[in-house]
């Protein structure tokens, strides 16, 4: 321990008092505050009105912005708010929360099967949009603030980030060294003691950087800030390509075609024929020496197969059937006219004219007890967008928390002693145990050394 | 031959006379010289720390080597003779070795379980050693005490739960902060309970010390004592967020630390925890504080406590340790009893005997009875004759030995050259085990 | 090869309970040659728990991830994994007396639900599928770690906050707290109700019989039982000044349920993300926003929360332990709640 490192630590003063604000400033937010909800309420009416086009999604800007021009009137410093993580933390809790009664109330078009269609509350939570949560205003005014506040921080974090990553702090004064969380002196160990710095920093797999001042630096990790900052960002590149492919593209779910009918698809001019509609089932058969093999009933609905392709006459009994899979052989039509024909199923899906048709599930026909093919149409024109998000996801989550930020410096100070320094931001414990086995490490090299010298 | 110990501890004497009697590496050789040289004395090893003073020897009669040592003491220490003996003890064979051992142990210690005590044994040891004033009794008894004490620390407890209130708060801050390396300690008041436990913390690798106290100077001289920093103790809260440690023993009347400065300091070091030890009487640190977020707060009464109940830990660890001294006492003794010259003669005449029988056997056997009885006379008095002529000389010579330094080795080598150890090799495992790395140095 | 296996999985069982039991034993008298010999047991129970499970893929021809015994199995099996690699690198044989009885108590239940091998529906067995599921369950190993420290950074907590006085009770109440919740989570599973379907609407519900509900209240009574000893056992030895020695300090249990969190999470965030490309390939809707995938987005988010709060509030030690206390039991029903009580896509996979 070292006394000069005691006295370089200086007290923690309060931070400032808060800045005035002027009387202008609060009138401004004011009248935007007005001006915002007034339009959002018109525009509220013309949406409820007439449900042509779809404007939840602007609607709910609109209220998140009434939102922070009422908090701007009253005085909060809304810029610093939104800036500030604590908000994009606090949204992160309140989506999750808000998620989980979209999962306790049915969700779309199941409301109509539930006892909950017939109750009084019915109406009172419809006009809430609990019964369409992920979709409904303002869930999607919450998920814009989440994103919004997350594009801010992120704007904010770019340029130190950018900087530190590019520009690296090199050349450092010794009290920078002595008062990282790591530290340690090694008295009168000087220029030799610093070779030995390198090699036990290498040796430990961090990448060098020498200052012109001779001071060294141990880097490992280096791209983990600039990760957490793609991982944010690849939720900018999911939301944008959600958004754009729903405002420019078409989704429907539950395209429903009975055998031999032709259906019109919506939105498109494309129709589409089920030629007909099948179900594979597998289960259990019993044998005559008692075990028990598995089984397959074909799509004919008839023939019944073992998966070990044994002898069929062997099983006394089937049981335990369930569907495996199931297939539709559609055609599409556009304007009327057959575009292409092919058997979907689950996995396997039949693209025309940028539509994609997936086999999605089945229903049974509430007079004949017949199944019905359920269809799933789509047209994502920025699919590819969302896929480059998704990847960019997974990369840098990786790279940010499996490959974390490590620094060190090694420098001989003024009186000749070598100071060794480090800090990072994540896993301290861990960090600091690499960091007493390097100053070892380091002790010992050193006394080798003036072993042999001596 | 012998084994016996001779001294003076905390418990027989007062520390005056300890004092007196304490014996340094120079007065170790003296004293140990003195007694090989002068008074028959064959193997010595004095151990002396500031609670005991004791020499432990193989000698041929207890009763000289008791008046030799205590002649010898008396006279390198100038305590009058009388005074010594009536604060002294003496135990010789096998309460001998369970005295070394329960020292090893450190049952013997004014605080039972403490760690120093190994060491000193080790180097008494070895400067004996080095002095060439052991031989195979000592050297394998000192060794097997220290195996004895490192057994005892890993089965019990012993050494596990501080019993000092210093030791408790470095105890409690590793509770929280695993490594003390690294940390920062704001000592409050120059208090001497204060001053001590920060002397603790600061063997556990504390980084930086802060000092505030009244008198600006006074800290600036403790600050300097242990290369820390004094700080202006008004200013004391805004140094609060730096300190992970925080040690309290004003003598001040009301609190100098209350929840809201704590809170505040909280929030400044983003929720590192902090540790605060409060050692004054009336209390310096309001109790509150022990409910701000990872606030730890303990008084100079729940260390107290703590210390107690670790105290009465240890009494029972104690009861354990007690049972392993035993056992290997009894191992030791067994390894003695196999290294006495009479047991050994009557073992390599047995030998002899049964080898004597078994050969004529054979021989007469083959003569098919064609010998008369005078003839048969003859030859058995022949073969009795030659053992006896063979066995003479060693017999005599191992009897000599005995009674000189190292004749151990006489009675080992003879064990060992006629197999005399062969017959009972199943019961080798009851020699005192030594470690691989011991062995060797033999 | 169905024989063998199950002889491996029942010499597993009883592995585990006997190396649990010792542990409890080591917890409450510190004999550290219990300690190792638990140890030992442990890795003997883990070798034939791998043997089971590799014999059961063998047998199936599928990754042993499909049902609610296997997943089951394999989640026992992580823990167990976890709890051995993290025994050899920071001093927590104390948390054996928990981890090897849940292993134990989970292996059970999952041996009671066993079937034996089902056959799989040929759109579930898909190798995006496989990455998608195992990463998961992954996850959810490191999650459950992060718990475990983060349960005993509570009581270390509790216990350093008021001087270890009423150890006993700390320790009776919290692990009660946990067995309730394990006995009746371990209940729903097992009273495995029936499948019924409205007639009229064709809607799948679940129907409980009055033995499903002996079973759930069995369990929980179980569970009750077998905590309020542990809690017992572990408060007697925590009197005792030396056994707080063995529970790490505060500084160690924050940075293992940190690092849980730290690996569990972006293994989470792989796992969704596969998942909703492997949906996009079957069903043309990478989100569909059913239970399983909100729950799992729910988890998500709570970890991300989590991991957050650490950096920007300063959140460490309790805070962040208590979350990643209810991370764990979010990521359970994520995993097995909500096959029960929520509809789905996921329904049929039972995973």
């Amino acid at each position: 321990m070292n006394a000069e490192k005691a006295n370089a630590i200086s007290p923690v003063k309060e931070p400032g008092a808060q800045l005035g604000r002027k009387p202008a400033d609060v009138m401004f937010a004011v009248i935007i505050a007005l001006a915002l909800a007034t339009l959002d309420i018109y525009l509220s009416i013309i949406y409820y009105r007439n449900t042509g086009y779809d404007m939840r999604w602007l609607l709910a800007t609109i209220d998140i912005m009434v939102v922070i021009s009422v908090l701007a009137a009253a005085g909060k410093r809304v810029f610093h708010m939104l800036i500030s993580m604590k908000l994009a933390v606090t949204m992160l809790f309140v989506v999750a929360i808000m998620s989980i009664i979209g999962t306790l109330l049915p969700q779309g078009a199941d409301v109509q099967q539930s006892d909950l269609y017939n109750s009084s509350l019915y109406h009172f939570y419809n006009s809430l949009g609990l019964f369409d949560v992920y979709h409904s205003r303002w869930f999607l005014a919450l998920l814009f603030t989440l994103i919004a506040s997350l594009i801010l921080c992120i704007g904010n974090r770019v340029p130190t980030t950018v900087k530190k990553t590019f520009r690296l702090r090199v050349d450092v004064k010794d009290a920078f060294v002595a008062n990282q969380p790591q530290a340690q002196a090694f008295p009168g160990a000087g220029e030799r003691g610093l070779e030995e710095a390198r090699r036990v920093f290498r040796a430990h797999h961090y990448r060098l950087h020498t200052g012109s001042s001779g001071s060294v630096m141990g880097l490992r990790g280096r791209f983990a800030p600039l990760a957490s900052i793609a991982f944010h960002s690849s939720f900018i590149l999911i939301a944008a390509g959600a958004l754009l492919s729903s405002q420019l593209g078409f989704s429907d779910d539950s395209v429903i075609v009975p055998n031999g009918q032709v259906v019109n698809v919506p939105n498109t001019q494309l129709q589409v024929m089920n030629y007909s509609f099948k179900i594979e089932y597998e289960g259990k058969g019993l044998l005559k020496n008692g075990s028990i093999v598995r089984v397959r009933e074909l799509a004919d609905g008839k023939t019944v197969q073992r998966e070990d392709g044994g002898d069929m006459s062997q099983v006394t009994q089937v049981y335990d059937l369930a569907p495996s899979s199931f297939f539709s052989d559609i055609e599409v039509y556009k304007n009327n006219q057959p575009v292409k024909r092919q058997t979907i199923r689950e996995g396997d899906p039949l693209e025309v004219d940028g539509a994609t048709f997936y086999q999605k599930s089945y229903t049974y026909d509430p007079s004949s007890g017949q199944p019905i093919s359920i269809l799933e149409v789509n047209h994502k024109p920025f699919k590819t967008l969302i896929y480059i998000g998704g990847i960019l996801l997974m990369l840098a989550i990786m790279v940010s928390l499996y490959l974390p930020q490590r620094r060190i410096w090694a420098k001989v100070g003024s009186d000749g002693q070598l100071l060794v320094g480090g800090r990072t931001s994540r896993s301290k414990l861990g960090f600091r145990r690499e960091f007493e086995r390097m100053t070892k490490e380091l002790q010992l090299r050193l006394r080798q050394e003036a072993r042999a010298d001596g | 031959m012998h084994l016996a110990v001779f001294g003076v501890n905390h418990k027989t004497a007062p520390v005056e006379l300890r004092e007196k009697v304490s014996l340094d590496g120079d007065g170790c050789g003296a004293l140990s010289r003195r007694l090989l040289d002068g008074a028959g004395v064959l193997e010595v090893v004095p151990l002396s720390t500031c609670n005991r003073t004791e020499v432990y020897m193989v000698v041929p009669r207890p009763e000289n080597g008791y008046a030799a040592v205590l002649a010898a003491l008396a006279g390198y220490s100038g305590v009058d003779g009388q005074d010594l003996e009536e604060c002294s003890y003496f135990h010789e064979g096998e309460s001998a070795v369970r005295h070394l051992y329960k020292v090893a142990a450190s049952l013997d210690s004014m605080v039972v379980g403490e760690a120093q005590i190994m060491g000193q044994i080790k180097a008494a040891y070895h400067l004996a050693h080095k002095q060439e004033s052991t031989s195979v009794l000592l050297n394998r008894l000192f060794r097997h005490a220290l195996e004895v004490g490192k057994r005892v620390r890993t089965e019990t407890a012993i050494g596990e739960n501080p019993v000092s209130v210093s030791s408790v708060a470095v105890e409690m801050a590793r509770r929280v902060f695993d490594e003390l390396e690294g940390k920062t300690v704001l000592l409050l008041g120059a208090g001497k309970m204060g001053e001590l436990t920060a002397t603790h913390l600061l063997s556990h690798g504390i980084n930086s010390i802060f000092v505030g106290n009244r008198t600006y100077s006074r800290a600036e001289e403790m600050a300097a004592k242990w290369g820390g920093a004094a700080i202006p103790f008004d200013e004391l809260t805004d140094y609060l967020p730096l300190a992970d440690i925080v040690i309290s023993s004003t003598g001040a009347p009301h609190y100098v630390l209350r929840k809201g400065e704590v809170e505040r300091a909280m929030r400044q070091r983003h929720n590192r925890p902090i540790f605060f030890i409060d050692i004054a009487v009336p209390r310096d640190i309001d109790p509150g504080v022990n409910d701000v977020y990872n606030a730890f707060l303990y008084d100079i009464d729940d260390l107290r406590e703590a210390a107690e109940a670790n105290a009465g830990a240890r009494q029972k660890e104690a009861r354990k340790a007690e049972k392993i001294i035993a056992e290997e006492v009894e191992s030791f003794s067994h390894w003695l009893g196999t290294l006495d010259v009479v047991p050994t003669i009557t073992a390599l005449r047995e030998m002899a005997e049964e080898v004597k029988k078994a050969e004529l056997a054979k021989a007469l056997a083959r003569f098919d009875g064609q010998l008369s009885d005078r003839d048969r006379n003859r030859i058995e008095a022949m073969a009795a004759a030659i053992v006896n002529k063979l066995l003479h000389d060693p017999t005599v010579e191992l009897k000599k030995a005995s009674n000189e330094r190292g004749g151990y080795l006489y009675v080992e080598s003879m064990r060992r050259l006629f197999g005399l150890n062969g017959s009972n090799r199943a019961s080798g495992g009851s020699r005192p085990k030594l470690r691989k790395s011991e062995k060797d140095e033999y | 090869m169905v024989k063998l296996e199950s002889i491996f999985a029942i010499v597993t069982l009883l592995t585990y309970l006997v190396s649990g039991g010792i542990y409890i034993w080591y917890l409450v008298t510190s004999n550290r040659r219990a300690a190792r010999l638990a140890s030992m047991l442990l890795v003997l129970g883990f070798f034939c728990h791998t043997m089971a499970l590799g014999m059961r893929w063998i047998d199936s021809g599928h990754p042993p991830l499909s049902d609610s015994y296997e997943s089951l199995s394999l989640f026992s099996w992580g823990l167990v994994l976890f709890y051995l690699i993290s025994e050899r690198k920071y001093p927590i044989q104390a948390a054996g007396a928990v981890v090897v009885p849940t292993a134990f108590i989970i292996q059970s239940i999952a041996l009671v639900l066993n079937e034996g091998p089902e056959p799989l529906r040929p759109i579930l067995n898909s190798g995006w599928l496989w990455i998608h599921v195992s990463i998961a369950m992954l996850s959810y190993g490191f999650f459950a770690l992060a718990f475990g420290a983060g349960f005993f950074y509570l009581i270390q907590e509790y216990l350093l906050k008021k001087q270890y006085q009423h150890a006993l009770a700390a320790f009776v109440i919290m692990f009660a707290a946990i067995g309730l919740a394990v006995g009746l989570w371990l209940g729903f599973i097992w009273a495995h109700p029936a499948d019924a379907v409205n007639q009229q609407t064709g809607e799948h519900f679940n129907q409980y019989s009055s033995g499903d509900i002996y079973k759930i209240l069995g369990l929980a009574g179980a569970g009750l039982v077998i905590a309020l000893i542990l809690g017992f056992a572990a408060g007697k030895g925590a009197s005792r000044p030396g056994f707080v020695k063995r529970l790490p300090s505060l500084d160690v249990l924050d940075e293992v349920s940190y690092r849980g969190v730290a690996l569990g999470f972006p293994l989470l965030t792989i796992g969704i993300v596969t998942g909703a490309i492997w949906a996009d390939k079957a069903w043309g809707a990478w989100w569909s926003w059913d239970p399983k995938e909100t729950w799992s987005l729910i988890t998500w988010l709570f970890y991300g929360g989590y991991l957050h709060t650490r950096l920007t509030w300063g959140w460490r030690g309790r805070h962040s332990a208590m979350i990643s206390i209810i991370g764990l039991v979010v990521v359970l029903f994520t995993y097995i709640g909500v096959n029960y009580l929520l509809a789905g896509y996921h329904s049929y996979a039972k995973v």
